[in-house]
C-alpha cells in the first residue's frame, strides 16, 4: 500500500506524471532494489554518501556494501538490515523511478524527506508505513478529530483498508476525509452498528464504481445493478462491520448489527461526526461512510 | 441430503448453493429471513440447515430456537459474519450444531459435511 501512498504523493506534487507513475509501476515488476536506494529510504546513508559509492565502485572490484563499510557509511549491522529488506521488495517503485531516470537518487531522497515531514511521520512511523503496517499509515492519513469514540472510526478504518486489500483490490489512491452534515448517495449501502459503540457505517458510489465494486468482491462480472449488484455491496459492508464486531467483543464490548440496506438516490442527513473517506481505484471512487449512530 | 439455507443476502445464498452443489448436495432450498427458514423447516425438513444471524424479520438465533422447538433433533450452522462471544454464546445456548464465521470457505463446508456423515 505504500507504493499507492508513495505513489500518489509524487503525483499530486507534480514530482512525476501520471504516464511516468505507470511506467514505473509496471517496470517496478522486473527491479531488483539496490542497496544505494534502500540505504537512503533508511536514512542510513544520504543520496551523496550514495553517490560516493557508486563513484568509488567505478575504480575497484567491490560491492556497494563493502565499499560504504570501507568509507564509514555504514557497519556490519546496518549492512544487514540492508541486506534482508532487499528481500523485502516494498520499494520497488523508488528503485522503478529512479531506474527509469524520472528522477534522481537526490530528488527521490528529497521527496521522501518532504513525505515524511508532510505527513509529520517520525523515522519509526515511517518505517511502519512501509512496512505495511495498516493501523499505522490509518493513523497518519486519517485525522478525524478528537472526540468522544473517535478511536472507534480509526479502529474501525484500519479494519476495512485490510478488508478492501483483501476483498477488493490493493491497487487504490486513498483521499482527503471529508466532515459533512449532508450528503447525497448515487447507490449507497448502509449498516447501523448499536451498543456502546454505535455507529453508521456505508459505502457509496456513482452506478459505475458500485457494480464495478459490487463485482470486484463477488468475483463476478455484473453489468448493472440487480439483486446480486446490491447484495454484493451490502454483504461486503455486513462482513467489516461482522469482524468489527468481533474486534470489539475481543475487548468485552458487545454489539449488534442490523441488516444492512441498500438503496439508490438517498440524501443523507442529521448524522453526528459524519465522514466520507473517498478510495480512488482504477475502476471508480468508491465513498466509505461512518457516523456515531 | 436434503440442506436448508437461510441468509438474506442472494448472493451468499448463492455462493453457498454451489459450494453445496461441488460437495454433491443437490436438494437444497432457500429462505430469505428467519420466519421464512422456520416455515420451510417445517415444510420440508431438511437433514442440515444453514442460518445466518442478522436478518431482517426475525434473525437467525430466534429462528434456531423456534426449529428446535420444532424438532430438537434438527442440526443447525449458524453462519455469521458477526461470530461475537454474545452471538456464539446464544448460538450454542439455542443449540446450534455449530458457528462459521464468514466468509467461509469451501473447506469449512466441506468439513460439516463430513463430521455430518460420520455422526450419522
Amino acid at each position: 500500500m505504500f507504493t499507492q501512498l508513495f505513489g500518489s504523493y509524487l503525483l499530486n506534487n507534480k514530482l512525476i506524471s501520471p504516464e511516468q507513475l505507470k511506467e514505473a509501476l509496471e517496470y517496478q515488476k522486473t527491479v531488483h532494489l539496490k542497496l544505494g536506494v534502500l540505504a537512503v529510504n533508511s536514512g542510513f546513508m544520504s543520496a551523496d554518501q550514495v553517490n560516493m559509492v557508486h563513484n568509488r565502485q567505478s575504480t575497484v572490484d567491490k560491492k556497494f556494501g563493502e565499499i560504504a563499510i570501507e568509507m564509514g557509511f555504514v557497519d556490519e549491522e546496518k549492512l544487514n538490515i540492508l541486506l534482508s529488506t532487499q528481500k523485502s521488495g516494498h520499494l520497488l517503485l523508488g528503485q522503478a523511478i529512479v531506474d527509469k531516470k524520472f528522477m534522481t537518487l537526490n530528488q527521490f531522497e528529497e521527496a521522501l524527506n518532504n513525505y515524511k515531514k508532510d505527513h509529520r511521520l517520525t523515522n519509526e512511523q515511517f518505517k511502519l508505513i512501509q512496512n505495511e503496517d495498516i493501523d499505522q499509515i490509518v493513523d497518519s492519513l486519517y485525522n478525524f478529530g478528537e472526540f468522544d469514540g473517535s478511536k472507534a472510526y480509526k479502529d474501525y478504518f484500519s479494519l476495512l483498508v485490510r478488508n478492501i486489500i483483501r476483498f477488493i483490490d490493493d491497487d487504490f489512491k486513498p483521499m482527503d476525509i471529508k466532515p459533512f452534515t449532508e450528503y447525497k448517495a448515487d447507490w449507497l449501502a448502509s449498516q447501523n452498528i448499536s451498543g456502546p459503540v454505535s455507529l453508521y457505517t456505508g459505502v457509496s458510489a456513482d452506478e459505475k464504481a458500485f457494480i464495478s465494486f459490487a463485482g470486484k468482491h463477488a468475483r463476478e462480472n455484473y453489468t448493472s445493478v440487480d439483486e446480486y449488484t446490491k447484495a454484493s455491496v451490502g454483504e461486503f459492508l455486513n462482513l467489516v462491520n461482522g469482524l468489527f464486531l468481533v474486534n470489539m467483543s475481543d475487548l468485552d464490548i458487545e454489539l449488534e448489527l442490523n441488516p444492512q440496506v441498500v438503496e439508490k438516490n438517498k440524501n443523507i442527513t442529521g448524522l453526528n461526526k459524519a465522514f466520507c473517506v473517498p478510495f480512488e481505484f482504477s475502476f471508480g471512487i468508491v465513498n466509505f461512510i461512518i457516523a456515531k449512530g | 441430503m436434503k440442506i436448508l439455507i437461510c441468509d438474506d443476502s442472494i448472493l451468499i445464498r448463492k455462493q453457498l448453493k454451489e459450494y453445496l452443489n461441488d460437495c454433491g448436495c443437490t436438494e437444497i432450498v432457500e429462505a430469505s429471513d428467519g420466519q421464512m427458514s422456520v416455515d420451510m423447516y417445517k415444510k420440508s425438513k431438511p437433514d442440515l440447515v444453514f442460518m445466518d444471524i442478522v436478518m431482517p424479520v426475525k434473525g437467525g438465533i430466534d429462528a434456531v430456537t423456534e426449529i428446535l422447538e420444532f424438532d430438537k433433533n434438527a442440526k443447525v450452522v449458524m453462519a455469521s459474519s458477526s461470530g461475537t462471544k454474545t452471538h456464539l454464546k446464544k448460538a450454542l445456548e439455542a443449540g446450534a450444531y455449530e458457528f462459521i464465521q464468514k466468509p467461509f470457505d469451501e473447506n469449512q463446508i466441506k468439513n460439516i459435511l463430513a463430521n455430518l456423515n460420520k455422526e450419522e
